[in-house]
């Protein structure tokens, strides 16, 4: 309380009376992110400059205090959230799109601008920013880059990762560092990629260097119908053997495709099983080809129906049902929990089917809409937050799922980032040697913890141990793991 | 290091596991334990250790002993004398500071297990030993492939990854750093570390791959990775354009980055090397500037770009060819390692290059290079090459020059120390001089008076936090 006193008129001072939240209300704002964690910040910043996070960043080192980074608080692992207390600097009101420089095939942007923004001001190019998370209208760049974020069309094209090749960071003492550039293949160590995915825990990014990438000549999209789940998940493994790469590949369960239907109308069959959205781009040749090979897939695999978006505007609705989907849940339970994991492609149907399972076990309700085509799961675990122990039940069940996951080969985040959900299951596929490297990895750069501290990587050595004991198979899963 | 010493090891190591080679002691672990406990035993007795078979741990030629770095080109190095052979060409050698530091090469070639292999899910692990003729070998029988198109057949995953090099496959495919999901290697305290781990997307943790990955066996000695794999290539295409000047290449760059083709290689070469016919067909004078495009797909699909390319051909007023026995080219097109590599901003490297062979031109030299003509990365070798202080002076010169160009710019020469590319990539972008073509990149993001951490110091200080007792590797980083 001593350093908050010291600290909030200094802060105050630098970023002017709107730029420092610290009453009681204004903070409770800032306790959540889109996951299901909270944490109550001691003060919200809101800096204009790379120089104001700077002075920021000093006078936090200055008084001893952490520093969460935030975008748009669209994460879904806590990541933006204060855990025991800190400033949360927000980077949402530096939103400036410094360079487009299309012959480059780069564009600089400040980490607060939105994710959908630059490709919509680029768009008379012909060229975009690829990575596209469902929250794309509103998460931000430097969200996307902390969080190394996905989305749909990350099958073909790769993550947020895949389309940085420079940022500018400010490191726990004030200092910047530039990494990488618009230069292709910079030698040396890749620093770039190292923050990429650093969930805040290495500095805080001022700037981001992104590749902009053509847009494609034709684009199709695909709606495959099925009455059973299994034989969508065979399609997902079918399509892959045959060596298509589509550029999306989702699945919606027939739970959540009603859900979705009922609020979105995105024209999903409200009797199916499983439902498949594929998308084919590249130029108008290769797109008529492979689609016809996808459709022939599809049906092969036990697809009811094959559609396929006759113009742009259905093309936008039956996406409207997959990237509104979280929206449309509300109507159906209070809450719910959105999950991420990965597994094999190969293991979409076995994995699907124990989901279910681990929900009837629970007596809670999960519903399955996700990146099929890279084995990237988003179990949605419904629960009534109003009633005492369900989110504690919805936490355990998606634990569970998690585990399973881990068992057949598969990772605890494919695109949400560990945060504070997860950090505790970072030993279910990590051992003690890879979490003190990286540990040590991240002293390097932020020594005195005080980045986003209590995120991605567990606190308690013991954690380890806590996971084996409540599954002690899972002991040969990480001997196995690589 | 007395051989009485050495005598030690190989008790230690067994038969299989030490060998001398060219008076230069080798141990061959045959599992990551073995790696390991070589690691910390070098560490305990003050060894230095340097990864891979060819000698050299410098990323450019750790990677292709069969392409021009063979072990025996680190004549200097001998027992006892561990600072001569950071460069496999051995030109530069002085360069290093001489430390009495005895070395022991690790030579991961005996770890060349195949760990897994999911063809249905497109992925795979392999010991970091495998050769890219057995990865290929493995993938072709499922039809699927890897872009490990930057060395040889008998150059290891290792070395390709350690030296992130990758070829003209680049790209369409990405690097290395694009396609491994998974990495295992024993770091400096003889720990055995993952990242990542067996599925295409997977966010958990540090990036320990893309850490790894280029870092010349510098930070960890990589012993395994697992690759997202790709579907076996389509029929394939390639057409080269013949091109008067670097304008011509430049116009012909725009105008095929705004085509909504999708090649799956672009390159652009001085005719000399890549083995693409210009100057091999019996023609006088030098060969020309030649720009390559290559592209996959079913008949309709070729047919298409066919079209495309001969309309953009006729509009730009340059000549098109298809080339004839395609595969066989590109197969020869890294054969022949460049000893210079250069990075700059797609839309500036075409002038860059121009800049630079008229820097050459002016010493009375010709510039040849061959690379990635969208991606802006390319290869070097002036002819013929310099040596001595020349040799030495040079990449200065260029840097300045470059700086001018763009900020961003770099260049690499394998003669140099191991860390001199980097702190020379901080000399211009760092600084914040450029001025002219592409200056804008800064924006009002540029450095005033801010305290500005160059990115190449920042690497020496990440290498001796991971490595304090500069065990992998020439340690004199920070001089």
């Amino acid at each position: 309380m001593e350093k908050l006193r010291a600290i909030r008129p200094r802060l105050q001072a630098l970023l002017g009376p709107d730029g420092v939240v610290a009453d009681a209300l204004g903070r409770m704002l800032y306790e959540y992110d889109g996951g299901v964690d909270r944490g109550e910040p001691d003060l919200v910043v809101f800096p204009r400059s790379p120089d104001e996070v700077i002075a920021v960043l000093r006078l936090a080192r200055e008084h001893g205090l952490a520093i969460i980074p935030r975008g748009a608080g669209t994460g879904l692992s806590g990541g933006a959230v204060a855990r025991d207390g800190g400033i949360i600097l927000s980077l949402n009101r530096m939103r400036k799109i410094l360079s487009v420089e299309v012959e480059n095939q780069r564009a600089r942007v400040e980490p607060g601008v939105v994710n959908l923004e630059l490709s919509e001001r680029i768009s008379g190019t012909g060229f975009y920013f690829v990575p596209d998370p469902s929250s794309q209208k509103a998460c931000t760049i430097g969200g996307n880059v902390a969080e190394n974020s996905g989305g749909p069309h990350t099958l073909a094209y790769g993550v947020t990762v895949n389309h940085v090749t420079g940022l500018e960071v400010v490191l726990a003492d004030g200092e910047v560092l530039r990494t990488g550039g618009m230069a292709p293949d910079m030698p040396g160590y890749d620093l770039t990629g190292l923050m990429v995915g650093s969930e805040g825990t290495l500095g805080v990014v001022t700037a981001v260097t992104v590749k902009l990438t053509r847009k494609p000549e034709a684009v199709r999209t695909l709606l495959a119908i099925y009455d059973q789940v299994d034989r969508a998940a065979e399609t997902v493994s079918a399509i892959t053997a045959a060596g298509i790469t589509p550029a999306a590949l989702e699945m919606l369960d027939g739970f959540t495709l009603r859900a979705v239907e009922a609020a979105v109308q995105a024209g999903y069959p409200l009797d199916s099983a499983a439902v498949l959205l594929i998308e084919i781009e590249g130029l108008q040749e290769e797109v008529a080809e492979h689609a016809a090979a996808v459709e022939a897939v599809c049906r092969q695999a036990g697809a009811r129906e094959v559609r396929q978006a006759r113009d742009a505007a259905e093309r936008g609705r039956l996406w409207a049902g997959r990237k509104q989907a979280f929206g449309a849940m509300g109507r159906i339970c209070p809450n719910f929990y959105v999950m991420d994991g990965v597994i094999p492609r190969t293991r979409v149907g076995p994995v699907l089917r124990g989901i279910e399972a681990i929900g009837q076990r629970r007596g809670l309700r999960i519903g399955n809409i996700f990146h099929a085509g890279d084995g990237n799961l988003h179990p949605l675990v419904f629960f009534d937050g109003r009633q005492a122990g369900q989110l504690e039940l919805a936490r355990e069940a998606s634990r569970e799922i998690i585990q399973l996951c881990v068992e057949q080969g598969g990772s605890i985040t494919g695109e949400h980032g560990v945060g504070m959900e997860k950090d505790e299951l970072m030993p279910l596929i990590f051992s003690e040697a890879d979490l003190d490297f990286m540990r040590w990895l991240k002293q390097a750069f932020n020594p005195e913890g005080r980045l986003n501290p209590g995120k991605m990587l567990p606190t308690y050595k013991s954690c380890r141990e806590t996971a084996l004991a409540t599954r002690p198979e899972l002991g040969k899963t990480i001997e196995a793991r690589i | 290091m007395s051989a009485a010493a050495w005598a030690e090891w190989e008790r230690r190591l067994g038969a299989e596991g030490f060998a001398w080679d060219a008076g230069r002691a080798v141990a061959r672990p045959g599992d990551v334990e073995q790696t390991a406990a070589v690691v910390r035993w070098a560490g305990e007795e003050g060894i230095q250790i340097r990864v891979g078979q060819g000698g050299g741990n410098l990323a450019a030629n750790a990677a292709s002993p069969a392409a021009g770095a063979p072990a025996a080109a680190n004549g200097g190095d001998t027992r006892g004398n561990g600072g001569a052979a950071a460069n496999g060409a051995g030109a530069a050698s002085s360069a290093v500071a001489a430390a009495p530091r005895p070395v022991l090469r690790l030579d991961l070639r005996r770890m060349r297990r195949l760990r897994f292999y999911e063809p249905g899910d497109l992925t795979a692990g392999w010991d970091a030993g495998a050769t890219v003729a057995e990865v290929k070998a493995a993938l072709a029988a499922h039809g699927q492939f890897l872009p490990l198109d930057g060395g040889g057949g008998a150059a290891t995953l290792g070395a390709i990854l350690a030296a992130r090099r990758s070829g003209p496959l680049r790209h369409g495919f990405g690097t290395a750093r694009d396609f491994v999901i998974g990495i295992e290697a024993v770091t400096a305290a003889g720990e055995i570390v993952h990242g990542g781990g067996k599925v295409v997307k997977n966010v958990a943790g540090y990036d320990l791959m893309r850490l790894l990955i280029g870092s010349a066996g510098t930070l960890a000695v990589i012993t395994g990775v697992n690759c997202k794999v790709f579907p076996a290539l389509a029929a394939t295409e390639t057409i080269a354009f013949t091109l008067a000047d670097f304008a011509a290449a430049e116009r012909l760059r725009s105008r095929l980055l705004h085509s909504p083709l999708r090649l799956i290689a672009w390159e652009l070469t001085d005719g000399t090397v890549g083995g693409t016919g210009t100057g091999a067909d019996g023609a006088e004078g030098p060969a020309a500037i030649t720009a390559l495009v290559r592209f996959q797909g079913s008949e309709a699909v070729r047919a298409r770009y066919r079209r495309e390319l001969a309309a953009i051909a006729a509009e730009s007023g340059v000549e098109a060819r298809a080339v004839e026995a395609e595969a066989e080219m590109w197969d020869r097109w890294e054969a022949e390692r460049l000893p210079l590599a250069m990075g700059a901003p797609s839309g500036v490297a075409v002038e860059l290059l121009r800049r630079t062979a008229e820097m050459a031109a002016s010493g009375g030299r010709s510039l040849r290079f061959r690379g990635r003509l969208a991606l802006g990365a390319f290869g070097l070798a002036l002819a013929p090459e310099l040596t001595g202080d020349a040799r030495a002076a040079w990449p200065r010169e260029w840097r300045t020059m470059a700086a001018r160009v763009h900020g961003d710019a770099w260049l690499q020469d394998e003669a140099e120390p191991w860390y001199a590319a980097w702190r020379g990539m901080g000399q211009g972008a760092r600084n914040d001089q450029a001025q002219g073509v592409g200056s804008g990149a800064h924006g009002d993001h540029a450095a005033g008076g801010r305290d500005l951490r160059r990115e190449g110091d920042w690497m020496v200080r990440l290498k001796r936090h991971l490595d304090p007792r500069g065990l992998f590797g020439p340690a004199e980083a920070g001089a």
